[in-house]
């Protein structure tokens, strides 16, 4: 299959290269990352351009690789009117994303507690299979979390007016039902509500050298005031909840499919038109998974809060931790674009993509909204994550999306076969990362060698302009799943 | 005759593998072991409760990813961790009864692996052999 490149950092697979594609398919890459890009990559998103009312372009973020379905890192916008909707172009992990949190403390501070801190954020913030939630929910708290999300958490105590105010959709889907909801989703879910799950997802403390800001002057409206500034990243998700809720739906959508006469050029790929009872069933049905994945992520932030309080034994006004953002990259949103000089709207699709709007979209905050959405991207647990801006030509270009992580090169097993954990683990001390894990061959699997150079990907969306650098945090502590 | 075996060429295969069987019954068992070990050392689960499941699904193929998604949906469900299988099937092949035996997850003694978020339908395939049954499962991590 072949691509060819129509500007800088842009690769487009026409649709003659592919029978039944009905648009083109668009990978942005460096010409570096253009030579490594997964083949399995070209073929999933040209399916995914073979889809049903999709508008525009299919698209794959640098940091592509091979998924179920679409690629992770695939985005793709569909017509609310006569596209469809894709369990498979949104992820089993519904609404897995980021939360940034910001502090007053510097590393000079930290460092002579960081074991102590990370030996406790082990303890108390549950990690791995399993795992009991921090918070006791039964089934009618368990639907009020899906209906509420952060409003909920706000409501009940475990978040603060500006959390609710510095989250995509200030955490709470509002057309999210309960009753699309299954048995099977509830009793999965019930006991996991502040848990870290595992594979890739973690808690990091990271710094922020100064360095290592790249816009100074926007920096401090995100939070970023100090030198050597201590920074946390949550990356998690909707856990078995939203697990189940996926697993759910493909099998409604592969029903569906023969019920409405679709073909899709894979299984995963299943799926149903946006205005149809099974579609709208499963969006209501991923936006209370998404709450849930909201909710995850601030009660474990109201756990941290706690924890740095009594490591440090300072006022939450000392400590100053406060949210900059929470980003999901894995979701379907109904946006508006203007399309060919005529708005319209779409059912946008990120699979591992991170919404990236530019200043004066209406869904941003209003301290946001001069300046453009803050996108939070995580990187390897070696190499750090990074802050980034929004922009404009987002909102013109690619859906307002941009990526979301480094991106895998290597499957992991392969990266279990390469380093041991405790090995690992060791480097990563002797690097000055202290690390604890809830399993040794999951964090061999989350090696930085498993992962694309992160400062690669980044500077691939910096020089197309889908979302500019603001600062890169380094790891120095890490709570793996 | 092996139980299973990981192919670690699957693209992106976060844990993709082929289990085999004499007889269906001991396909499925061998299917839901390489489950459980993608999630947990076995040798670190012991016997101490019996889990009964009953499933059934339109085929031999649905009734696999049935059984391999109730073994996920109990991980989290009731917090369950599995190292042996008893199955039966009835005449047609389109209903089974399970004893699963095992115990529940305590992460200080069970040595984990990774956990488990859905089993795809990604190549997902039974067929029989000439020496028996063998099965390609991936399941997304």
């Amino acid at each position: 299959m072949q691509s060819h490149k129509i500007s800088n950092g842009v690769w487009q697979i026409e649709p003659d290269q592919k029978e039944g594609m009905r648009v083109p398919a668009r990978i942005y890459a460096s010409d570096k990352l253009i030579n490594s890009m997964e083949k399995g990559v070209y073929e999933q998103i040209t399916n995914v351009a073979c889809m049903p009312g999709i508008v525009s372009h299919a698209m794959v973020m640098p940091d592509g690789h091979w998924g179920y379905g679409f690629p992770i890192g695939g985005v793709a916008a569909f017509s609310t009117s006569d596209g469809v909707i894709s369990p498979g172009g949104i992820g089993f992990d519904i609404n897995c994303g980021i939360r940034m949190l910001r502090t007053n403390l510097t590393l000079e501070e930290i460092k002579p507690k960081l074991k102590e801190l990370v030996n406790m954020l082990f303890k108390v913030i549950p990690a791995g299979v399993g795992g009991k939630g921090l918070v006791k929910l039964d089934k009618k708290r368990l639907k009020d979390v899906m209906r509420g999300g952060v409003k909920w958490c706000l409501e009940n105590g475990y978040a603060t007016e500006a959390d609710y105010d510095s989250i995509e959709e200030n955490g709470h889907l509002k057309w999210a039902d309960p009753s699309k909801i299954s048995d099977r989703a509830i009793q999965r879910g019930i006991n996991q509500l502040g848990t870290l799950g595992s594979g890739n997802h973690f808690l990091e403390i990271g710094v922020i050298r100064e360095d290592n800001v790249y816009n100074k002057e926007l920096a401090p409206k995100f939070g970023i005031d100090r030198p050597n500034q201590i920074v946390l990243t949550i990356h998690c998700g909707s856990r078995g909840f939203g697990h189940q809720v996926a697993t759910d739906y493909l099998k409604v959508f592969a029903k569906a499919m023969q019920k409405y006469g679709l073909k899709v050029r894979d299984k995963e790929l299943a799926c149903a038109p946006f205005d149809s009872p099974e579609g709208q069933d499963y969006f209501k049905a991923m936006a209370c998974a998404a709450n849930n994945a909201f909710a995850n992520r601030q009660v474990i932030a109201h756990r941290v809060r706690q924890a740095f309080k009594q490591v440090f034994n300072k006022s939450q006004h000392e400590l100053g931790i406060s949210t900059v953002y929470d980003v999901a990259h894995n979701i379907a949103k109904r946006e508006k674009y203007t399309l060919n000089g005529k708005e319209i709207e779409v059912l946008v699709h990120r699979k591992g993509a991170t919404r990236s709007f530019g200043p004066q979209r209406e869904d941003l905050p209003s301290r946001y909204r001069g300046i453009g959405q803050p996108v939070i991207v995580g990187g390897s647990m070696q190499t750090g994550s990074y802050l980034l801006v929004g922009s404009k030509f987002a909102d013109e270009e690619t859906f307002g999306s941009t990526l979301h992580g480094s991106g895998r090169t290597m499957s992991r097993r392969q990266a279990k076969k390469s380093v041991r954990g405790n090995e690992l683990k060791k480097q990563m001390m002797d690097a000055g990362i202290y690390v604890q894990a809830a399993s040794m061959p999951g964090l061999a699997e989350e090696a930085g060698i498993a992962y694309k150079n992160i400062d690669d990907v980044i500077q691939a969306v910096d020089d197309l302009g889908i979302s500019k650098k603001v600062a890169k945090l380094l790891p120095i502590g890490n709570i793996k799943g | 005759m092996k139980k299973f075996e990981y192919d670690d060429t699957v693209a992106g295969g976060d844990c993709a593998y082929r289990a085999y069987g004499k007889t269906l019954e001991e396909l499925f068992a061998n299917a839901g072991l390489a489950a459980m070990q993608c999630m947990v050392e076995l040798d670190t689960v012991d016997v101490r409760q019996d889990r009964e499941i009953e499933l059934s699904a339109d085929s031999k193929i649905d009734l696999l990813y049935e059984w391999l998604e109730e073994i996920v949906f109990l991980k989290d469900a009731e917090e369950l961790f599995f190292k042996e299988f008893k199955i039966e099937f009835d005449d047609e092949n389109k209903r089974l009864k399970a004893k699963a035996r095992g115990e529940k997850i305590n992460l200080e003694k069970h040595r984990i692996n990774v956990d488990v978020k859905a089993v795809t339908m990604y190549r997902f395939k039974l067929e029989k052999t000439e020496n028996g049954w063998e099965a390609f499962i991936v399941l997304d991590l």
